[in-house]
């Protein structure tokens, strides 16, 4: 009997063992399918493929980021029309309230919730309300972690998209855009599945700069 | 040992091998494929997402009972049992979710300034840009369909409504002194500024159980919650000055500002119609606190306080006499709320407000001293019973403490005073029986201690779409409202003023492209208060005996799209309303209504040099005013009436934040438009009553502000 229970114990370890290991293993999978996808409805499907693991992995909080931002990539591709880039964002706006209700202290989740904002700006009667509560999620974020360039690759990019009228422009940008620069050079991430997105899109947009 | 491994053997490779395939459609109610819903087995990474045609596929090596969910945004969640043992193949029907951000929203009657509700059509950034506004929220709404341009006014006058019928809320809590004290001949504006609100409600009828006394009309200021950065500000302007400064903390800010006012100027450069013997003079001072509590709870502190100051001589039409009207007061607002949640489906707002006016009015050789306090506290709940029904109640206590003197020639003091504790209880739920089509049934109830009356008031209200960006709405109720300080001063045995609103609103379009919404209304007033003159021209023989109806047409159009960088709306209102009330002898269209007013505002934005420029036109026909020596009561009209404003505002920088050069100039084309006649008091040897001409008090102004912030 104490072997079949010793044994028992054993088996729910290895099986644990696997799943966990599993876990990583299928995050970098998609991860790595999701940087080579140019399609949004593929990138749509793998959102899904990411809501599914956070729905089974529920302690842990890269699923269900990845999840958000499959659907906001998917806003980038095929030329997407405003009426379905506001329904991907407000999927990604509805993973991303949860993320920040039982993970108050992550600064890649209001990082991305700044992204969404900007994103949500499809035309100037949205700029208002929206560079400003991107505004206060970037706040928020750099407060979290100073060392995160997407802090300043979207402060700058917000900048850069606000009109001249409202204190904005590619001037006004350049130190944030910059300062990015550098620091996606130089960051480190912890572990290969933690964020890793912003360089290419601030290195764009410090070039309209010159 | 053995079996047990064997037993270990069989149980990984059934987990590994054994593959069930679970395919099938997903579809709307009507038969629509749905592409991207995801189709999964719970608490398993298995499943997959419906293509273009709705048909998806997957396999899963999970075995025996388990839930296969469908979740999509909009629609229900799906979910069902299914057995594990075979290939399985389900269609799957999906439940549009009635709480879609899509839906339909009640809208008859509200106009918004805000920017994300669907029934907004301004934003709040339109107040300031608006010319003929000159940065007054009131100022702006009157550029609404509904609203009179009355300029010798300045107050909100909407559908055949006087001035107090209109109330303003601040975050729920009355605000019992929007604008400044209204003296004879000379406008007024607003009290509030439009930098402390993020959204503007203006309904102009068929508000909903929330909102009580107020006749025909409420203005819903709701104001800002934490403040972004930190920020010094410093305006000069020709009307005088001010400072701010703000602070911000990870949960909590607080702004200050002081300034001051004057008019001095204006009185010696241009040429007033006015006789002024002291121009306006105040100085004002406001503190904002905003605090976020850990359970996410806001609290919320404003206050402010203003000393104005002013004198000026009218023309009495008595042999070149002239009288001085005076006027100096110290006024108080402060407004404290909290609101949180106390679970995901019921959130709750607590707050109390408090108005003290300490007034001085001198007319002529008389002085009117008067103190008001106005205490209102307020509860309300919001608790989602379902998806698709809201209950939202509340209960209110508004005291209310009146005191006056009169005194007469500077001689013999006469004193009236009165309280007044109104208890108010309203609830109201919101329906959706499907994301088309909306339902807002509600009632109030409310007792005034003063006149010892209570009174019954429903409401109702719907809304249905008849297309992607079209609606219809409809709104009817009954509104009361306690008769006006200068009445229950006096006499306290009267009954609350009574209205009737029918309102159909069409609206088509959306606000950041094209909006087209037209309304049609009819409303009837009951119980209104009517009077005589007595002695010392007090009102006496007061009842209420008075009655009216007010029908009409609004219509509003702004278009952001067709030209770029172009925007503009245009306004018209039509009406046909009369009342007896006050001292009216019959039912008589009331000195501040114009039949039709018509209304274009325009900005344009000059990307080359940081300018927007802009322009307000407003017209209406002339307004109704009293000839005594006429035979007929308020049947002569003064001449059309109309005004073209121009601004532009210049944007340029100080370090990061950005500064404002801002100037405009109102009446450019300098028409000298009699506004109305005021009937002297006592007629000439020959038994004629002369008509003094009220103008506005500056026939051209223009204003010049430099607004810098560091």
């Amino acid at each position: 009997m104490k072997k079949i229970i010793a044994l028992t114990i054993l088996f729910a370890a290895f099986t644990s063992t696997v799943f966990s290991s599993n876990y990583e293993e299928v995050m970098k999978t998609n991860i790595d399918k999701m940087l080579s996808l140019t399609s949004s409805t593929e990138l749509i499907a793998l959102a899904n493929q990411f809501e599914r693991i956070a729905n089974t992995e529920k302690t842990e909080w890269l699923p269900g980021y990845y999840s958000a931002y499959c659907f906001v990539r998917s806003t980038f591709f095929d030329e997407m029309k405003n009426d379905e880039k506001h329904q991907q964002l407000d999927k990604a706006q509805k993973i991303i309230d949860q993320l920040v209700k039982s993970n108050k202290k992550e600064s890649e989740v209001f990082a991305l919730q700044a992204l969404v904002y900007q994103l949500r700006i499809t035309d100037m009667s949205k700029g208002y309300k929206y560079s400003k509560l991107a505004t206060e999620a970037i706040g928020v974020a750099k407060k979290l972690n100073p060392e995160n360039p997407r802090v300043y690759y979207l402060r700058g990019s917000n900048t850069f998209h606000t009109p001249k009228m409202f204190g904005g422009g590619a001037e006004k940008a350049k130190p944030d855009l910059e300062k990015a620069s550098k620091m996606f050079e130089t960051y480190k991430a912890e572990n290969e599945l933690l964020p890793s997105w912003g360089s290419l899109h601030n290195n764009q947009l410090l070039s309209k700069c010159k | 040992m053995k079996t047990i491994f064997t037993m270990f053997l069989i149980i990984t490779t059934t987990l590994s091998f054994s593959q069930i395939t679970i395919s099938g459609k997903v579809t709307s109610v009507n038969g629509k494929p749905i592409p991207g819903v995801n189709i999964f087995i719970e608490n398993t990474y298995d499943g997959a997402s419906s293509n273009d045609e709705g048909f998806f596929k997957f396999s899963t090596s999970e075995t025996g009972v388990k839930n296969l969910k469908a979740s999509f945004i909009g629609y229900k969640m799906y979910q069902k049992e299914v057995e594990l043992s075979k290939n399985i193949e389900v269609q799957i029907q999906l439940k549009e979710s009635v709480n879609t951000l899509d839906a339909v929203t009640i809208t008859a009657g509200s106009f918004e300034a805000a920017d994300e509700s669907r029934a907004s059509i301004m934003k709040p950034l339109d107040i300031y840009t608006t010319p003929s506004a000159n940065g007054d929220i009131m100022a702006a709404m009157r550029t609404m369909p509904g609203t009179q341009s009355a300029a010798d006014d300045g107050r909100l006058l909407v559908r055949g409504g006087d001035w107090y019928e209109t109330k303003t809320y601040i975050d729920g809590l009355v605000a019992s002194k929007p604008y400044y004290s209204k003296t004879p001949d000379v406008a007024t504006r607003g009290r509030f500024a439009p930098s402390l609100f993020n959204g503007v409600m203006f309904s102009s009828g068929g508000y909903s159980a929330e909102y009580g006394q107020a006749l025909s009309s409420v203005l819903v200021l709701n104001s800002n919650d934490l403040a972004e950065t930190d920020v010094t500000g410093i305006s000069l302007m020709t009307i005088g000055g001010e400072a701010n400064k703000t602070k911000r903390w990870v949960n909590s800010s607080l702004s200050l500002s002081g300034g001051y006012t004057t008019l001095k100027g204006y009185d010696k450069v241009f040429n007033s119609s006015i006789d002024w013997q002291k121009p306006v003079e105040a100085i004002k001072g406001t503190a904002v606190f905003r605090h976020k509590t850990k359970s996410n709870g806001m609290f919320k502190a404003y206050a402010t306080t203003d000393y104005r100051d002013l004198a000026y001589n009218v023309p009495t039409g008595q042999n070149n006499l002239l009288m001085l009207i005076s006027n100096r007061g110290i006024t108080g607002y402060s407004n404290l709320s909290y609101r949180d949640c106390f679970s995901e489906k019921s959130c709750y707002k607590i707050g109390m407000s408090t108005t003290s006016q300490n007034n001085r009015t001198g007319l002529g050789e008389d002085d009117i001293k008067t103190h008001e306090i106005i205490i209102e506290t307020r509860l309300s709940v919001v608790y989602d019973v379902s998806e698709a029904v809201k209950i939202n109640w509340g209960a209110i206590e508004t005291f209310n403490r009146y005191n006056e003197d009169f005194i007469e020639n500077k001689g013999e003091t006469y004193s009236m005073d009165f309280n007044d504790h109104l208890i108010g209880a309203f609830i109201e739920s919101e329906i959706r029986f499907s994301k088309n089509l909306a339902i807002r049934p509600g009632i109030r109830s409310e007792h005034s201690s003063v006149i010892n009356k209570t009174n019954l008031a429903p409401r109702f209200a719907l809304a249905l779409k008849t297309g992607k960006n079209s609606q219809l709405s409809g709104a009817s109720g009954i509104y009361y409202q306690t008769p006006q300080a200068d009445y229950l001063k006096l006499n306290t045995n009267l009954d609350f003023e009574k209205a009737v609103h029918y309102i159909l609103s069409y609206q088509f379009g959306e606000v950041s492209t094209r909006l087209f919404r037209a309304e049609a209304y009819y409303k009837t007033y009951n119980n209104l208060i009517t009077w005589q003159y007595g002695e010392f021209t007090l009102p006496k023989n007061l009842q209420n005996d008075g009655s009216g109806y007010a029908g009409g047409i609004d219509i509003f159009w702004r278009d952001q799209k067709s030209i770029k960088g172009f925007d503009y709306w245009v306004t018209y209102s039509y009406i046909d309303t009369k009342r007896k009330y006050k001292n009216y002898p019959e039912q008589a269209t009331p000195y501040f209504i114009s039949d039709h007013t018509f209304s274009f505002v325009g900005k344009y934005w000059l990307n080359k040099i940081n300018t927007q420029v802009g322009m307000s036109y407003t017209a209406a026909s002339g307004r109704p005013y009293n000839n005594p020596n006429s035979t007929k009561f308020n049947s002569e009209r003064t001449k059309m009436f109309s005004d073209l404003s121009l601004n532009f505002s210049h944007i340029f920088y100080i370090g990061n934040q950005y500064s404002v050069l801002y100037c405009s100039v109102n009446n450019v084309l300098g028409h000298d438009n009699v506004l109305s006649y005021r009937p002297s008091g006592v007629a000439d040897t020959q038994g004629n009553y002369s008509l003094i001409p009220v103008k506005r008090d500056l026939k051209r102004m223009m204003f010049v502000g430099l607004f810098l912030s560091f």
